[in-house]
C-alpha cells in the first residue's frame, strides 16, 4: 500500500472511504491554508469545504489525477474568487496568548498574495516546498522565490535583523 | 531576537483555531451525497460557533447538569414527531434536474407559521456556482405546509436570491437576504400572496467596491431592523475592512443604513438581533471579542463591550441571542491556546443590555464540538438545538434550561440538521435539512427539509 501523496497519481489500493479519509486529513488543511491566505478566513474555509465536497463526489476521478491537491486548490480558489477578504486582524491579547508579535498579521497583509501563501504554507503549516508547490500548482523554484521575498519583507516589517 | 519561524507557527495555530470554528465537519462516505452540505456550511459559518462540551464537573460548578447517562433519548421517548412533508418542500422550478430546498428561518406570525429560504438548482450553473431563488412556505398548524408563489413572485435577481431571516410587525412580514453580491434586499408582504422588495441602501461614502451581508432581522414597535456587515476597501492583496452595520425601516418599505461600526478597529460584525421592550439588542464580534449593540429606536446604536476574559479563557463573539423573562442570554464559545476546540459560554444581561456577565460553562475537547442551530423559548423553558459528535457520529443535541444558568442536555435522533426552530401555539417546530456528511441515523432518503414537532 502506498501513502497518498499530492504530487502524483494515487496508487492507494485501500477502500475508497479509507483512502478519501486519508487524503482529506493530509490535503484539506493545506488547501484551506492556501485559500485563507489568499481570500480570508470565512471565504477560504467555506471554499475549501466546497472543494472537498467535490472531492468526495468525484473521488473516483480525482484520486487518479496527477495532482489532485492542485486541482482542488483551483476549485476552492475559483469558489472564493469573488469574496476576497483580509486575513483576520488580531487583538493584542490574542497575539500574546498564542505567542506571536501583534505586528505579524499586518506584516502578512503587506505581502503579495503569492508570498503570503508560500509563507503560511511552509512556515505556518509545515509543508515542504514540494508540497506547497503541488497545492499551488507552481514550481518549487517559484515557491522558493515567493517564500524568500515574503520572509525578507516580514523580517523588515518586524525589525528582525537576521 | 524574534524567531520568525516560531512566530509563524504560533500564527498558524491561531488560524487553525479560527478556521475550525467556521468549518468543523468533514464529509463522510457513509451515505448518499446531498448538496445540503452547502447549506450546512453556510449555517456553520453564519453561526460561527463551535461549542465543545465536556458536560462534567466543570459545568456542574455552574449548574450545567450532566444527564448524558440518561440522555440517549430516542425520538419517540423525547416526544418529537416527524411530520409528513411529502411535496411541500420538493423543488418546483425545474423538477427534472437536481435541485434542493433550504429553509433558513421560521416564525410564528399572524399568518401562521412562515418559513423562508431558497431553492437551489445546480443544473443552471457550473459545479460551484449554485442557482438560488427565494422561497416561502406557510403552515397553519405546523403539519400541513404549502409553498407560496414561485421565483417570479419575489422578483428576478439573476438567479441569486436567498432569504435568510424573517420577522413580522403588525401583519407585515419582512424577509431579508441577498440578491447578488452587491444587492442586500428586504422582501415584504401583508398577505403572503403579494410581495414587494427593496434594496438596503449602500451606506453613503462607500464606493462601488463594496459588498455586504445581512444575517438577521427583528421587528418591534419602533420598526424593522436588520443587522449584518459591510466589507470595504478591498485590495488585490486581500486586505479590506469589515464593519458591523444596521439598516432601519419604519415600515419595511424604505431602508437606510443607519449605523456603521467605526470604533475599535476595522473588524466587527453583527451575528443576531432581537427586539426587546425598549428597542433592539444585537450581538456579534468586534476585533475577535464579544460585542453587543443596543438601540432604543433602531436608528441610533451604542456598542457595549463585553468582558472577553474568564480566567485563562477568551470568549469569541456570540452568535445567537434570546430573551427569556427579564434576562438576555447570548451564546458564545471560549478557548485558550491549549484548548483543542471551543468551550461553551454564555453572556447574560439582566439590565436590558447595559452590562453583561460572562460565563464559561465547562472545559471541552475536540471530540465534542457542537454548533448551535436554533434557540426556542416556550412555557418558561429555553431550548437550544445544536449538532455535535456523540458516540462517533453527529447527532442533534437539545439543551434545556429554565433559568439560563442551569442546563440539562439530551440527544435526539432527528434524521437531519435543525436548520431553524420556533415555538407556536401547539408546541415547538423544528425544520431540519438532511445533511449526509453528519452521518445522522436513521438516514432519510429525502434531500429536502423535514419538519419535526414536539407538542
Amino acid at each position: 500500500m502506498t501513502v497518498v501523496t499530492t504530487t502524483g497519481p494515487v496508487q492507494d489500493q485501500r477502500p475508497a472511504a479509507e483512502a478519501f479519509d486519508a487524503f482529506y486529513r493530509v490535503v484539506e488543511p493545506r488547501i484551506r491554508r492556501a485559500v485563507v491566505a489568499a481570500c480570508g478566513l470565512s471565504a477560504g474555509a467555506e471554499a475549501t469545504a466546497k472543494a472537498m465536497e467535490v472531492a468526495y463526489e468525484r473521488w473516483d476521478e480525482i484520486r487518479v489525477l496527477e495532482n489532485p491537491a492542485g486541482y482542488l486548490y483551483r476549485v476552492a480558489r475559483n469558489a472564493a474568487r469573488s469574496r476576497r477578504r483580509p486575513i483576520p486582524s488580531v487583538a493584542l491579547q490574542e497575539a500574546e496568548r498564542y505567542g506571536f508579535e501583534p505586528a505579524l498579521p499586518e506584516g502578512l497583509r503587506q505581502l503579495s498574495e503569492q508570498q503570503r501563501q508560500a509563507v503560511l504554507l511552509v512556515h505556518a503549516s509545515g509543508c515542504t516546498l514540494a508540497e506547497a508547490a503541488a497545492v499551488l500548482g507552481i514550481s518549487v523554484s517559484t515557491v522558493r522565490n515567493h517564500l524568500d521575498r515574503g520572509l525578507d519583507r516580514l523580517r523588515s516589517h518586524l525589525g528582525v535583523t537576521s | 531576537m524574534i524567531d520568525l519561524d516560531r512566530q509563524l507557527i504560533a500564527y498558524g495555530d491561531f488560524l487553525d483555531n479560527l478556521e475550525r470554528q467556521i468549518v468543523v465537519l468533514r464529509p463522510q462516505r457513509t451515505g448518499p451525497r446531498r448538496r445540503s452540505f452547502h447549506r450546512a456550511v453556510a449555517v456553520a459559518a453564519a453561526c460561527a460557533l463551535v461549542l465543545v462540551g465536556t458536560v462534567g464537573t466543570a459545568m456542574t460548578r455552574l449548574g450545567w447538569t450532566n444527564t448524558s447517562a440518561r440522555s440517549a433519548l430516542h425520538t419517540e421517548q423525547s416526544g418529537w414527531r416527524l411530520v409528513s412533508t411529502a411535496g411541500a418542500f420538493e423543488p418546483i422550478l425545474v423538477p427534472a434536474t437536481r435541485a434542493s430546498t433550504t429553509i433558513t428561518a421560521v416564525i410564528d406570525s399572524s399568518h401562521g407559521l412562515v418559513a423562508v429560504g431558497y431553492e437551489t438548482n445546480e443544473q443552471q450553473s457550473n459545479e460551484l456556482e449554485d442557482y438560488f431563488v427565494p422561497a416561502v412556505w406557510q403552515s397553519d398548524d405546523g403539519e400541513d405546509w404549502q409553498r407560496l408563489g414561485h421565483a417570479g413572485a419575489f422578483g428576478d435577481f439573476s438567479d441569486n436570491g436567498r432569504m435568510l431571516d424573517v420577522a413580522e410587525h403588525g401583519s407585515r412580514v419582512v424577509a431579508v437576504g441577498v440578491a447578488g453580491q452587491h444587492d442586500l434586499r428586504a422582501w415584504r408582504t401583508d398577505d403572503l400572496a403579494n410581495w414587494s422588495s427593496a434594496s438596503l441602501d449602500r451606506p453613503s461614502g462607500y464606493d462601488e467596491d463594496w459588498y455586504g451581508s445581512v444575517v438577521a432581522v427583528a421587528a418591534g414597535a419602533q420598526g424593522f431592523v436588520t443587522g449584518g456587515s459591510i466589507f470595504t476597501n478591498h485590495k488585490d492583496d486581500g486586505s479590506g475592512e469589515s464593519s458591523a452595520t444596521f439598516w432601519y425601516s419604519q415600515d419595511g418599505v424604505e431602508w437606510s443604513a443607519v449605523y456603521i461600526e467605526t470604533a475599535g478597529g476595522p473588524e466587527s460584525s453583527v451575528a443576531d438581533v432581537i427586539a426587546v421592550d425598549d428597542g433592539f439588542i444585537a450581538v456579534g464580534a468586534a476585533n475577535a471579542a464579544p460585542a453587543t449593540w443596543a438601540s432604543s429606536d433602531g436608528q441610533t446604536w451604542n456598542r457595549v463591550d463585553v468582558n472577553a476574559g474568564v480566567g485563562d479563557l477568551r470568549l469569541s463573539g456570540p452568535t445567537n441571542i434570546v430573551r427569556k423573562d427579564d434576562e438576555l442570554i447570548a451564546f458564545s464559545s471560549a478557548s485558550n491556546a491549549e484548548s483543542s476546540g471551543a468551550i461553551p459560554a454564555v453572556i447574560a444581561s439582566s439590565d436590558d443590555g447595559a452590562t453583561w456577565q460572562s460565563q464559561v460553562l465547562g472545559r471541552g475537547n475536540q471530540q465534542q464540538e457542537q454548533t448551535i442551530i436554533g434557540l426556542v423559548t416556550r412555557e418558561g423553558t429555553l431550548t437550544v438545538f445544536a449538532i455535535g459528535r456523540r458516540d462517533d457520529s453527529y447527532k442533534v443535541i437539545e439543551y434545556t434550561s429554565v433559568n439560563g444558568t442551569a442546563w440539562a442536555t439530551g440527544v435526539i435522533d432527528l434524521p437531519g440538521i435543525p436548520g431553524t426552530a420556533t415555538s407556536f401555539d401547539e408546541g415547538t417546530v423544528v425544520i431540519a435539512g438532511p445533511a449526509w456528511f453528519y452521518d445522522l441515523e436513521p438516514w432519510s432518503a429525502s434531500a429536502n427539509p423535514t419538519v419535526w414537532i414536539k407538542n
